[in-house]
């Protein structure tokens, strides 16, 4: 592959005509500003103005349940086989049968989501087979040290149905 | 060969190549060769074949006789089909494939969606065929069969009866390889059902293996279950130490702890099986049980101590027992569990740091002489396992090879299979009674009489011929297993033998047996007729009193039989074999592992050093194994568990790491070295014993200066003649079989080598009498070790400790009745020393007057009651009222 070739500088040409060159691209920008002082900002005043996320915003794992309270989540461990990151350790068990915790023979004994090694790709929810995991709207993900970033299951479950909503206060 | 024999070989074209295989040889095995790999689900090299599945249909054409059109090419299986000239094969034809969709989508009617929670899920041939093979999508809309789903077969393997595609691997590896049918199917069609014959549990000890062989998710070990998925686990080539067999094995951990164990192909080992014990009995690696730290003795009471301490006490307090009674009042027991490097450190440091001759890694061995086996090259095992495959007769001594060693089991049984007839010396019925030819019920401890019946019946009626005149060549199965089928010698002279005898007669050895006259003489008549007979020994005979009258009375059978490999005595433990070799025996002039242990109790040695060698669960006389403890000054112990020895006895207790945790080598008790790979990190301090032997060293100022367990295998293989061929370090994966004394050339398969006093008579010591005389009041006990006892490596899986079974004690119906007792009672057996409770079985393996209990099961020990002067006492019965043990135990004590 040949490399473009750089143009010449001009030669230098009439001081006056330049003058004007430069005055009329300072016009030109300060335009742009002026029309966006009188348009809508796209900025928020975050904490005190929450942003309103598109539907399907890929944002902290979710793990769903049933409508009678169980987990969907049966332990499989293809969200972590997929995962291209490796952030998800998952452990499956042997479901009581006398309480059981999953719909299935298997639950997951142990769900954990390194959310600094989450790319959020969604991956994981996509080879998810009982649609137990989703990628919720919640982005406040930051926090001072390493270990409160791993997500355990307890942190990530839905609370059980007739529940408030952790995230209701999210206009849309 | 005459002219008119058919070729042996056949030629015929799989795919378009060409490729020629030996006559007989399966159109699937001979794509094999070829790398085409043709899909199965029923067929496997190992069960003889059904033809179930159909899903390794291929389009198989004959070429037309004569002068006739060619016919179109059928359909045919290629896993029972037999390869023909001129056949043609297409594995990949049109119909064929068509038809292996349709197993597939068939299979798949009634096989659950279950994927994503089976344990097979990512390991499954159902799913790789189905991927490979099977429809994009099911026509299927009706609902499912429904069936039993996680229904234990047992307590570690559990049943999906809706998963299973009735392959029948199950059923016919049960029933064909153990030999226990405990498998079948009921109901047929798609109501199939796989259950235990009896609706009872498994109790195979080989049960594991169907768990294998299943090619779907129907069949999964309970002890496995959803713990992991097969790209989580990390691997390790490892080899079983709880027998020794030393079955190859690969330890699947997860997140450092195992989870599953499977077995590593080594077809002169275990081919592909592990019994229970080597598969669902590695757990303790991970156990919590360990001991955690170094613990050193404080006023009476064991306190954790940090490493340096340790090593300074013990150190000090070896140095002192050293410096005032000298290295002669130190004893030294271990070595039958360790690996090889372990050993040759202990040895080492016995030798150069505690200078004491005392060591031994045989627990109980009694004799004071030098090894009486050794005496006549029998201290090895004189043939490889392989062999007993061709055998044309097989003898069991004194042994339950069920239990002491199960994979080699499987290996007679192929001999029995293959022809072999199996004669039983046992005073009480095994498991491999169900296959014997001859049954030689005899008194307890009378196994001298045995062989000298038989010798003394060989002399009476010396073989006519030389037995290969008997015999017809060797099964056909096994060729190239036999690395000797040289002729027998021409000519057995048995003249020397009646002079080795002395004045001993069929009939008075009969009279001292128990066994009649003709029992055996027919069974000397089927050892002489056999082609290639082999006599395996069991390891209890060769600690025994009388086992230089048993060594001599064997090596001239085996010259009598004019078979050089005949004899073969199992060791007394997994590495009992390696720990021999690495020096771990009675130096010049020094004391059995048994004399060490009375000795200390009898005071006069001041010092024990015990490594994983729990005395007072093992040694024959638990009472005298306490006073020993109680009477040596200083008590060095390396364990991994908190055992009674490590509790009661010990003054320092050094943590040592399990197998799993170790680099090194094992030698199995076919003399094979076999390489093991650590699989775990050390969570705790523990450390391997080598480094625990090489610092202690450090600190007694004579270190033995080893870093890793690499450069003790070097000097191991540089220092121990035998393993002089190996000394470049280079073991091949599959192990290699050394010789004990290097002396003897191998022959090609490493194998092989001498008894030493094979081809002169020899004369036979009388041994002791060790049996009370018949026709005395009470019941003579037999001890045996079990499978699954020594229950401490089993601990922590309650699905495993579920099929060990409860202690007990096993009396024929008739001496019941005579007692009283039914089938199930808890009773107390009770000796001079005391009494322990067992329960009672009920059955016909014992004879009358004899009773039996494993030796290595149940607390306490049965050894608690046992007397070192009295290998096989008079013992009695008595119920015991249950719901009362307080009281029990108060009575036991007076
Ligand atoms: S969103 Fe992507 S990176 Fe994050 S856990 Fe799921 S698969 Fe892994
Ligand atoms: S979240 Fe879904 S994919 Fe992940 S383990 Fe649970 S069921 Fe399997
Ligand atoms: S349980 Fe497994 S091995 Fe047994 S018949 Fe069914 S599919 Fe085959
Ligand atoms: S036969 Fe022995 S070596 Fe083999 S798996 Fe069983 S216990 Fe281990
Ligand atoms: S593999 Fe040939 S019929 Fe099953």
């Amino acid at each position: 592959m040949a490399f473009v070739e750089l143009k010449a500088p001009p030669p230098p040409g009439n001081p006056v005509s330049e003058a004007v060159a430069d005055l009329t691209a300072i016009a030109k920008g300060l335009g742009l500003t002026l029309r966006y002082f009188f348009t809508k900002p796209v900025t928020l005043q975050y904490p005190e103005e929450r942003p309103s996320l598109p539907a399907r915003h890929r944002g902290r794992h979710e793990l769903e349940r049933h409508e009678n309270g169980l987990e969907k989540c049966v332990g499989c461990e293809l969200c972590a086989l997929a995962c291209p990151a490796k952030a998800i350790f998952v452990q499956g068990a042997e479901n009581p049968p006398e309480a059981p915790i999953s719909i299935g023979e298997r639950y997951a004994e142990t769900y954990v989501v390194n959310m600094i090694r989450c790319i959020f790709c969604g991956f994981c929810v996509e080879a998810c087979p009982t649609e137990a995991l989703q990628l919720k709207r919640v982005f406040e993900l930051a926090d001072y040290s390493r270990e409160s970033m791993i997500f355990t299951k307890e942190m990530l479950l839905a609370p059980r149905p007739k529940r408030e909503r952790e995230d209701s206060w999210l206009p849309g | 060969m005459a002219a008119t024999a058919p070729p042996t070989t056949v030629t015929l074209t799989i795919d378009g190549q060409e490729v020629t295989v030996p006559r007989g040889t399966l159109v699937i095995e001979a794509a094999r060769q070829i790398g085409i790999e043709i899909p199965v689900f029923c067929y496997h090299p190992k069960l003889s074949l059904v033809g179930a599945c159909r899903m390794c249909s291929c389009e198989i054409q004959m070429p037309p006789p004569p002068g006739q059109q060619p016919r179109p090419p059928g359909i045919l299986t290629a896993c029972t089909t037999q390869v023909a000239p001129g056949m043609v094969v297409n594995t990949l034809g049109p119909q064929s494939t068509k038809h292996r969709e349709a197993v597939i989508e068939f299979l798949l009617i009634n096989h659950p969606l279950d994927c994503p929670v089976c344990d097979a899920g990512g390991e499954c041939p159902l799913q790789d065929n189905s991927h490979a093979w099977g429809p994009k999508e099911s026509r299927f809309e009706e609902h499912k069969r429904l069936a039993r789903k996680g229904a234990p077969l047992s307590p570690l393997v559990v049943l999906d009866q809706e998963r299973c595609i009735v392959c029948y691997r199950c059923t016919r590896f049960m029933a064909e390889v153990p030999g226990q049918a405990e498998l079948d199917f009921f109901s047929r069609g798609f109501s199939s059902q796989l259950r235990t014959i009896d609706d009872q549990p498994m109790k195979s000890h080989f049960q594991g293996n169907i768990i294998d062989l299943c090619p779907c998710g129907a069949l999964t070990s309970e002890t496995y279950r959803f713990k992991a998925r097969p790209h989580d686990l990390d691997h390790a080539d490892s080899v079983c130490a709880q027998c020794p067999v030393g079955c190859n094995m690969i330890i699947d951990s997860r997140s450092n702890e195992v989870v599953r164990v499977r077995p590593r192909q080594n077809e002169a080992v275990n081919e592909i099986w592990l019994c229970d014990k080597g598969r669902f009995g590695q757990y303790y690696f991970s156990s919590k049980e360990r001991i955690a730290q170094p613990h050193v003795r404080q006023d009476d009471q064991l306190r954790p101590a940090s490493w340096s301490e340790a090593i300074g006490s013990a150190a000090v307090a070896l140095q002192g027992v050293k410096g005032r009674y000298g290295g002669q009042a130190i004893g030294v027991i271990g070595g039958r569990n360790l690996t090889n490097e372990d050993c040759y450190a202990l040895a080492r440091f016995a030798s150069e740091v505690l200078e004491t001759p005392n060591v031994d890694h045989r627990t109980g061995a009694r004799h004071t002489a030098a090894n009486p086996l050794a005496e006549h090259g029998l201290d090895a095992f004189n043939s490889p396992f392989v062999d007993a495959e061709g055998a044309g007769a097989i003898m069991l001594l004194g042994t339950d090879v069920y239990e002491e060693m199960p994979v080699f089991w499987l290996r007679i049984r192929k001999g029995v299979k293959n022809g072999a007839k199996l004669i039983i010396a046992n005073p009480r019925a095994t498991e491999a009674d169900r296959v014997a030819f001859h049954r030689l019920r005899h008194r307890p401890g009378a196994e001298l009489a045995v062989l000298r019946g038989l010798l003394a019946a060989l002399v009476e009626s010396p073989p006519l011929e030389g037995p290969a005149a008997v015999e017809a060549s060797p099964p056909a199965a096994l060729e190239g297993t036999q690395p000797a089928q040289a002729p027998p010698p021409p000519t057995r002279d048995l003249s020397g033998l009646r002079d080795a005898l002395g004045d001993a007669s069929v009939e008075g050895a009969a009279e001292a047996c128990g066994v009649t006259a003709e029992t055996l003489r027919a069974a000397a008549a089927t050892l002489a007729g056999a082609r290639n007979p082999l006599i395996y020994v069991g390891a209890r005979l060769a600690i025994r009193a009388d086992a230089p009258g048993l060594a001599a009375a064997l090596v001239n059978l085996a010259t009598a039989l004019g078979q050089r490999r005949a004899v073969s005595f199992f060791p007394e433990g997994a590495n009992a074999r390696g720990a021999a070799l690495a020096g771990l025996v009675p130096g010049e002039g020094g004391l059995p592992a048994g004399e060490i242990i009375a000795q200390a109790a009898a005071g006069k040695i001041k010092a024990l050093y015990l490594v994983g060698e729990n005395v007072l669960a093992t040694h024959p006389d638990a009472e005298q194994a306490r006073q020993a403890l109680a009477n040596a000054e200083v008590v060095v112990v390396h364990e991994l568990f908190p055992t009674e020895t490590a509790a009661l006895g010990a003054t320092v207790v050094f943590p040592a790491t399990s197998l799993g945790e170790k680099d090194g080598t094992l030698t199995n008790a076919e003399g094979r070295i076999q390489t093991v790979h650590y699989a775990l990190r050390t969570e705790s301090s523990a450390r391997p014993d080598w480094r625990i032997l090489s610092d202690l060293s450090g600190e007694m100022g004579a270190s033995l200066g080893y870093a890793a367990a690499v450069e003790i295998t070097r000097d191991l293989l540089a220092d121990v003649p035998a393993y002089a061929p190996l000394a470049d370090g280079a073991i091949p994966a599959e192990g290699v079989i050394v010789r004990q004394h290097g002396g003897e050339a191998s022959d090609g398969t490493g194998t092989g080598g001498p008894n030493a006093s094979w081809g002169a008579y020899v004369p036979i010591p009388e041994g002791p009498a060790l049996a009370p005389p018949p026709g005395q009041e009470g019941l003579t006990l037999v001890t045996y070790g079990e499978l699954l006892g020594d229950e401490s490596t089993l601990q922590d899986v309650p699905e495993v400790l579920e099929m060990v079974p409860e202690p007990y004690v096993e009396v024929n119906r008739q001496d019941a009745a005579r007692l009283g007792l039914t089938e199930g009672r808890l009773v107390r057996l009770r000796t001079a020393r005391g009494g322990v409770e067992r329960r009672l079985r009920v059955n016909g393996r014992c004879p009358v007057g004899v009773c039996y209990t494993p030796d290595n099961l149940g607390r306490p020990r049965v050894n608690m009651i046992l007397d070192w002067a009295q290998p096989f006492p008079t013992v009695t019965l008595e119920p015991v009222r249950e719901g009362v043990a307080a009281e029990a135990l108060a009575e036991a004590g007076d």
